[in-house]
């Protein structure tokens, strides 16, 4: 049984490597995010296969934190530094 | 079989993320890069079986310096940099000549320190893991890392807070200013966001003290919890919520330098009653060590969290920008 | 192997099917805004097949609440994440105009 999921972790890992190759054409900025956003669910999902094969409960919590946080670079991504019209108000 | 084949393609991915990040022509695409290779190597911890390095290394790695480093490309772009910045990077060898030779100096001195201080090693089988885990029932905690990072190695451990403290002022010193205060107001987010930070900064909380109190006997402890700590202040600053900036001038030093006056007090307090630096008392020692983490934790989420912060605009730069529109 | 496993085994497989497509969809569409909706299936429901039928083969409690929670923060977090990301697109598209 653990063979299963250790085989599934790594076909969801070759997956991320072939995913790889839209962030090397892109073309623009948001296709690289998108393929970044992907990989941090896909690698989610082998932190949980891997917590089964391995039996080791603190690696769930490593997924758990890989989620919680995942939404943080695309925030940062989309997020404007200065307001749309810096002299709108005027 | 699978786990060697597992084990080569993270290692083929590593080394094929990491070429990439360094020799990419765009800029953006060297950052997702970047967070790419972050999980990776996170993944690899996981494969190590070392789940704390792992929370570390996805928080670290993947979350904040992909914040550090978009906001930094942001920062260049807007100025217009870029492409001086460039040619700067690509053309090392027009460093001046003795630049060059000086550094390769210090490389060989370095190299030769570290060659003898790996000769100067005691040729132990098996590193130290049989000790630490003899030692384990007097270190008042059950976890291993928990016990070599608080008690067996704590002096380290303080010292690591006292850097972690000298690059946020080194930070703010560069930005001119002594606080997050005098930076930009965050500009307010779309509600969509807004809502998803509202229902999952209890979460972001939760899991902080989770991970704090995990760590007393499994994979966990101060520095995870910092760093998820610190992550929820900029998820709420991107949200437009001013976080860390609404502090008073006292309640943030009093934040910063926490952990590492926790560590000095207990410290120089052991010192004084039994003569050794940072002993502890072996009946209250889960119990110090769990304060010394509390303070920690405190300490090194507030850090990490100024040290993305601080590249936000200032507000002088803004206004003066704004003058220039008009 | 119980009935359980097999069920796990099934369910797991059904996850992979859809993080394929993800990846497949992410490379072969033509544009950001087809390839979004290839990414929300890859995060909705191959990780909500790979988590329930990690929960079958587990059956403890706080594990299957803590597999649960992962599954919600998902879901919330990614649909956000397209939401942004689809936002920025069509603020691109309407920038583009005023600049020329």
């Amino acid at each position: 049984m653990h063979h299963f999921y250790l085989l599934m972790a790594m076909f969801l890992f070759l997956t991320i490597l072939v995913g790889l190759l839209r962030v090397f054409i892109g073309p623009t900025t948001a296709d690289r995010m998108l393929a970044a956003q992907l990989f941090t669910t896909t690698g989610t999902a082998i932190c949980l296969l891997l917590a089964e094969a391995l039996q080791l409960d603190g690696v769930r919590d490593t997924a758990l934190v890989f989620v919680i946080l995942s939404i943080m670079a695309v925030a940062a991504f989309v997020r404007r530094l200065v307001p749309k019209d810096p002299g709108g108000e005027s | 079989m699978t786990g060697i084949l597992f084990d080569m393609a993270l290692c083929a991915a590593l080394i094929l993320t990491g070429w990439r990040v360094l020799h990419s022509s765009d800029h953006f695409q060297a950052v997702v890069l970047f967070i790419t290779f972050g999980l990776i190597l996170a993944l690899a911890w996981v494969r190590l079986e070392a789940p704390d390095i792992a929370i570390a290394e996805a928080a670290v790695g993947a979350s904040l310096a992909g914040v550090m480093l978009l906001d930094a490309l942001r920062v260049m772009r807007s100025a217009g940099k870029e492409h001086e910045q460039e040619r700067r990077w690509t053309n090392v060898a027009r460093l001046p000549s003795f630049h060059l030779f000086f550094s390769f100096i210090a490389a060989v001195v370095v190299l030769v320190l570290l060659i003898c201080a790996v000769l100067e090693l005691s040729g132990r089988q098996g590193g130290l893991a049989d000790l630490v885990h003899a030692e384990l029932e007097s270190s008042g905690t059950k976890h291993p890392v928990t016990a070599v990072l608080l008690n067996f190695r704590g002096y380290d451990t303080w010292i690591e807070l006292g850097v972690l403290l000298l690059a946020v002022l080194g930070i703010l010193t560069i930005r001119e200013c002594s606080d997050l205060r005098s930076l930009a107001p965050p500009v307010a987010s779309t509600i969509v966001f807004e809502t998803l930070v509202r229902g999952i900064m209890p979460l972001v909380l939760l899991v902080s003290g989770y991970l704090l109190w995990r760590g007393g006997f499994a994979p966990g402890g101060a520095f995870q919890a910092g760093v998820v700590l610190g992550a929820g202040c900029i998820l709420l600053w991107m949200a437009g919520h001013r976080s860390l900036a609404m502090l008073g001038d006292a309640t943030w030093r009093i934040l910063l330098i926490l952990g590492f006056l926790a560590f000095l007090a207990l410290g120089s307090s052991s010192l004084l009653h039994t003569g050794v630096f940072l002993a502890y008392d072996r009946q209250y020692a889960s119990l110090q060590i769990f304060l010394l983490e509390s303070a920690a934790t405190l300490s090194i989420g507030t850090t990490l969290a100024g040290l993305v912060l601080a590249l936000q605009p200032l507000k002088k730069d803004l206004s003066q920008a704004n003058r220039d529109v008009r | 192997m119980t009935i359980w496993d097999i069920f796990s085994i099934l369910f797991c497989l059904a996850g992979g099917v859809f993080f394929l497509a993800g990846v497949v969809g992410m490379l072969r569409f033509p544009d950001a805004m087809s390839r979004l909706h290839a990414l929300t299936k890859a995060d909705n429901l191959g990780l909500g097949f790979i988590v329930f039928g990690l929960c079958l083969r587990s059956l403890a409690v706080p594990v299957i609440i803590k597999l649960l929670l992962i599954w919600l923060t998902v879901m919330l977090a990614s649909s956000t994440a397209c939401y942004l990301v689809g936002n920025y697109i069509l603020q691109k598209a309407e920038d583009r105009p005023k600049e020329n």
